[in-house]
């Protein structure tokens, strides 16, 4: 390959960039490589004197942190949120992108509010809703209002995307007799898979993530998550550094897989010819 | 005929029973028991919950743990009337709890117990757990903070004999008094090394306020006049003053306790000063034992009750835990069974006996081989050899149990403290401030208290106007206009897409109108709400000035924050498009830190901003170039104190700088909708200006950011809606200080929600929020139909 001197400077650049964002990463590693009583006495950054993956070990082997059915747990409540906000994110998306009706432009200002009210005033009126249902330590709450619409966020990013899709696409599509919801599955989907990927991704993340959600709607230990889980280690008098952090580190693993797995959708570009 | 009718009806009778009676036999109550325990403390939790169920074959436990946001969940609990029937209570929760008629009284059942007499518990700890004369949990265990851990080697190293329990305390060290006097002691044992820094601290206590609690309680002074129903502050006392100045003094000028300035972190600084042997004496509860015994190896170590103020008898604070039972449980009687067995004697041994818990039953915690060592107990088991002055300790309790108006006034005065001792704010003028903030603000509270019944009627029918309203602005300007064959077709399809969302929309805006109708009320969420008309809104814009200094914070950390980000994610996305080897493992690593918990993240930054032992000081202060340049110093004689390296947390000018730039290394989401972003762009355009012989430069503001400009749009709206909402970070990492710096919007809307218990108040904020990022919002898109460029719009 010949040399260039852009891609040499971006490469620099992004080694650079690297280093820099993976630090915290690196103490979060340092102190769950540690024992509690090397943390107290050491440097943050110093490199632990003998490694140790005990606090991995403790953490997937302990009963009452049970990690692997809270993984099993946290993966249902990740994955079911993350097929139905990206597909009804999508289908909500198209008309506010490439349809004409009525009440547009006004419905999707409604659309935007509905993110400005902080959560905090909502969350009561809102766990009484749930319980009204008797969905109180179930997982209906998570999983099923993800098929309405998978949130403002969501469908605004896709909006946008679908915006920036050449018209010329679906005039010729229609002029070939293709139906509206023909043009959605066939031309607007297929020519957004990046945009999909990041919304899966982020819907997956946030999901995996989620504290106050699992906090309040579950009561039963079993059904719990690991972000929760994953709080216990953290009592109000003592925390429990080295197995906070690695903690930290297992519930991350999952959530990188499924990153770099996405990888492929994200280089996944637009063509204007494309699309059939 | 008549008999044969009777004897079968009551061979009936008797049947049904006897099946009712075996199928209570067969199928035992079960009792949810909500606790806020963790780790060691749940494990031996299950067991003793294992041995009721052993002695008590018809009640089976479901243990509910909640760890964080316990009082929340509570509340929600009860809001929905899906309470558990017995939970853990600490004495600071229960109240308002009790106050709505959620807990049960249990006096009328420890009447009629034999074994459980009340005159056996420490009668402070019963009295935390007293409301209106009634008794509403049962103590398990006290946990005294008047405990003094002394490094006895220190002491040694130092040629200063040990105080005896009667020592005390006075605002100069007493010389003729030498080791039984505290402040002459602190003194003492402060070293300092031959740079003028401190190497060995005298005295710490477990969380700054601590200390200066613990004096006011023991020199008997009070911030207000009473506990019962506060009327009024005397936070201008001249026995505040002075105890403020001294504790001030005594933190800042003499440094013979660190101060949270010295110390960056969490709580957990001041225990470790004393792990690592650098603290004589360390204030702090009875949790600590069981820590100490595994982690003091070959330190000589005791305990002592804080001293008493010269002349006075001891007093100092204390919190503890019992079991209360919801009152809308089914099953009472069982219920007290679990709770006497709880917080009776069994359940307390456990307890004890696994050092985590000393028993609020008197007795038991005087006996050898409960909660002090057995009589055969060897090595570390028999430390402290003190251990039984934690029952002086626990005589000697006190605590302000305010009621809950008065709640956030004393909160800010804990606030005030903790500025003062941290070095932030000046003490006399602190107080005087918050003598004339905090008068207004409790005049305010008791005008507050008059309140009257919610008109629901009228409340349904003014929703009810405006609903129809909203839909009149939604279609009135399109009502009559005649569509075409093809439109009409277009409208019904899209109607059918958005089918979904306005499903969700109807569970979204239940709870949205909820919290409109009760921005007019008074409402804790637990009783039914009370009619204040605008006044919530009257106080957040007019009276409360926490709500102006919150939103100019928000948006000033907005302002530098928003701009910062885009830009950000938009050149790391460019910068992540490029084609070099390894592009996919790069982008994980810009991503990871945005995928890290919140949580652990705060706690990893509160070590980076560390100002003595922090990576940006070192860079900023110690590395070349920066070192060179003397823009540490420069940065110290500007922001901080000159001559000492700026501590970023702790300082007014640069705590929101620093949340900026923690900030920055959230960049990776953005980055992440900007690299889908790069991906929408079609090679073709790219492929024609190559032809056309463009520049790497005019491609990029040709082509690259005119098509971006929609997902520019996209961030700045989402930005300005989520920065003007940032919560977590101030909370885990500054709780809204130092000065309030960092009492961000939400911070503020938070506490008055779930700390004050003012839901009313608080959805009148958070509609004032909901305005201001609407108006934002809606400029943001008026003034992008000038810049953002839609490939697909519609011409």
């Amino acid at each position: 390959m010949k040399f260039d001197r852009h891609s040499a400077g971006a490469s620099a650049l992004l080694i650079i960039g690297s280093f820099l964002f993976m630090l915290p990463m690196y103490l979060m590693l340092v102190m769950s490589l540690k024992t509690k009583a090397e943390i107290a006495v050491t440097s943050p950054w110093a490199w632990p004197s003998a490694p140790t993956l005990d606090n991995y070990r403790i953490l997937l082997t302990d009963t009452d942190f049970a990690f692997w059915r809270k993984l099993g747990n946290t993966l249902f409540l990740s994955v079911a949120p993350t097929i139905g906000v990206t597909l009804t994110a999508a289908m909500v998306a198209y008309p506010f992108a490439r349809l004409q009706f009525r009440g547009r432009d006004r419905l999707f200002l409604v659309l935007l509010s509905t993110m400005m009210l902080p959560g905090v005033v909502t969350m009561i009126p809102g766990y009484m809703i749930n319980a009204a249902l008797g969905w109180i330590d179930t997982y209906y709450p998570f999983v099923v209002p993800a098929f309405f619409g998978g949130g403002a966020f969501n469908i605004f990013l896709l909006r946008q995307f679908f915006l920036s899709i050449p018209r010329e696409m679906d005039e010729a599509a229609k002029i070939d007799g293709a139906s509206l919801s023909l043009i959605f599955w066939r031309m607007i989907l297929p020519n957004s898979g990046p945009v999909l990927a990041t919304v899966a991704v982020f819907t997956f993340v946030g999901s995996f993530r989620d504290f106050m959600g699992p906090l309040m709607i579950l009561n039963d230990p079993y059904k719990q998550t690991l972000e929760v889980g994953l709080r216990g280690l953290q009592t109000a008098r003592d925390t429990e550094w080295n197995l906070l952090m690695a903690g930290s580190m297992l519930v991350m693993l999952p959530i990188v897989i499924v990153f770099l797995s996405c990888q492929r959708y994200f280089v996944q570009g637009i063509s204007l010819t494309g699309g059939k | 005929m008549r008999t044969m009718t009777v004897i079968l009806r009551r061979a009936l009778v008797v049947v049904c029973v006897g099946l009712l009676f075996g199928l209570a036999q067969a199928a035992p109550v079960t009792l949810r028991y909500a606790v806020s325990d963790a780790g060691e403390s749940l494990t031996v939790l299950k067991r003793i919950v294992a041995d009721f169920e052993a002695a008590n074959p018809d009640v089976k436990i479901k243990i509910e743990p909640v760890v964080g946001s316990f009082r929340e969940k509570l509340m929600a609990m009860v809001a929905a009337r899906v309470t558990p029937d017995v939970a853990r209570m600490a004495p600071q929760d229960y109240q308002p709890l009790a106050a709505r008629g959620a807990l049960l009284p249990l006096d009328e059942f420890i009447a009629k117990d034999k074994e459980i007499r009340l005159d056996a518990y420490y009668p402070n700890i019963v009295g935390f757990f007293r409301y209106e004369g009634k008794l509403y949990a049962l103590p398990r265990e006290v946990a005294p903070t008047g405990i003094v851990y002394l490094n006895k080697d220190l002491f040694r190293k130092a040629g200063i004999p040990l105080p005896s329990a009667n020592w005390t305390w006075s605002y100069v060290p007493d010389e003729q008094l030498r080791q039984e006097s505290f402040t002459w002691l602190a003194r003492e044992l402060t070293r300092k090394d031959d740079r003028g820094r401190v190497s060995q601290y005298g005295y710490a206590s477990a969380w700054p306020q601590l200390m200066f609690e613990t004096l006011m309680i023991s020199r008997g002074v009070k911030m207000w006049d009473q506990n019962e129903r506060p009327t009024r502050l005397n936070a201008t006392d001249p026995e505040v003053v002075r105890l403020l100045n001294f504790a001030s003094d005594f933190v800042n000028k003499h440094q013979w306790a660190p101060s949270q300035v010295d110390l960056a972190g969490a709580n957990t600084s001041q225990r470790d000063l004393f792990l690592q042997g650098k603290l004589a004496m360390y204030q702090s509860g009875p949790w600590e034992i069981l820590k100490f015994r595994k982690e003091l190896r070959g330190v000589d170590w005791d305990i002592l009750p804080f001293p008493a103020y010269t002349g006075l008898s001891p007093r100092t604070k204390g919190e503890g835990s019992g079991t209360s039972i919801f009152s809308a449980t089914r099953y009472p009687e069982q219920s007290y069974r679990f709770v006497r067995w709880m917080s009776g004697p069994q359940g307390m041994t456990e307890f004890a006996k696994a050092g985590l818990g000393q028993p609020a039953i008197r007795a038991l915690a005087m006996t050898p081989g409960v909660w002090l060592p057995a009589k055969d107990a060897t090595g570390v088991d028999r430390l402290p050899a003190n251990l039984q002055i934690t029952d002086l300790a626990a005589q000697s309790m006190a605590m302000d149990l305010v009621p809950e108006y008065f709640r956030p006034i004393a909160d800010s005065a804990q606030g005030i403290a903790f500025d003062v001792l941290s070095g932030v704010r000046p003490p006399v003028e602190t107080l005087r401030d918050f003598q004339a903030r905090g008068t207004r603000d409790l005049q305010n509270q008791i005008r507050r208290q008059q309140t009257t019944e919610y008109p629901t009627g009228i409340a349904i029918a003014i929703g009810t106007v405006l609903v129809t309203m909203g839909l009149l602005w939604i279609y009135w300007p399109e009502f009559g206009k005649k569509l075409s064959q093809a439109a009409r077709s277009e409208n019904r399809v899209a109607y059918l897409f958005l089918l979904p969302w306005i499903f969700g929309l109807l569970l979204t805006f239940g709870p949205m109108i909820y919290s409109f109708f009760l921005s007019f009320a008074e409402s804790d969420m637990i009783q039914s709400p009370k009619w204040v008309g605008l006044r919530n809104y009257q106080d957040a814009l007019f009276i409360d000035d926490s709500v102006p200094i919150s939103i100019r914070q928000t948006f000033i950390f907005a302002l530098f924050s928003i701009p910062l980000g885009v830009v950000s994610a938009l050149l790391l996305a460019l910068l992540l498009n490029t084609k070099v080897k390894g592009i996919p493992l790069y982008r994980a690593f810009f991503y990871l830190p945005s995928l890290a918990s919140g949580v652990a993240m705060s706690l990893i930054w509160m070590r980076i901003f560390n100002p003595n032992n922090g990576l940006l000081n070192h860079i900023l202060y110690h590395t070349w170039p920066f070192s060179q340049l003397g823009i540490g110093q420069w940065l110290s004689d500007f922001a901080g104190k000159p001559g000492e390296p700026l501590n970023w947390l702790a300082n007014t000018k640069t705590v929101i700088p620093a949340f900026v730039i923690m900030g920055l290394w959230g960049a990776g989401g953005g980055t992440i909708i900007f690299l889908a972003g790069l991906q929408g762009i079609a090679t073709q355009y790219y492929e024609a200006a190559i032809i056309d012989g463009a520049s790497r430069q005019k491609q990029f503001w040709r082509i690259t950011l005119p098509l971006l400009t929609p997902t520019i749009f996209f961030s700045l709206v989402t930005g300005v809606i989520g920065t003007l909402q940032v919560f977590t970070q101030a909370v885990v990492m500054t709780d809204g200080g130092p000065d309030r710096a960092t009492l961000f919007y939400m911070v503020n809307l938070y506490r008055q929600a779930f700390q004050s218990l003012k839901m009313g108040y608080a959805s009148a904020l958070a509609w004032i929020l909901f305005v201001i990022i609407l108006i934002i919002t809606v400029i943001q898109l008026q003034a992008s139909k000038r810049w953002v460029h839609y490939e697909g719009d519609l011409k």
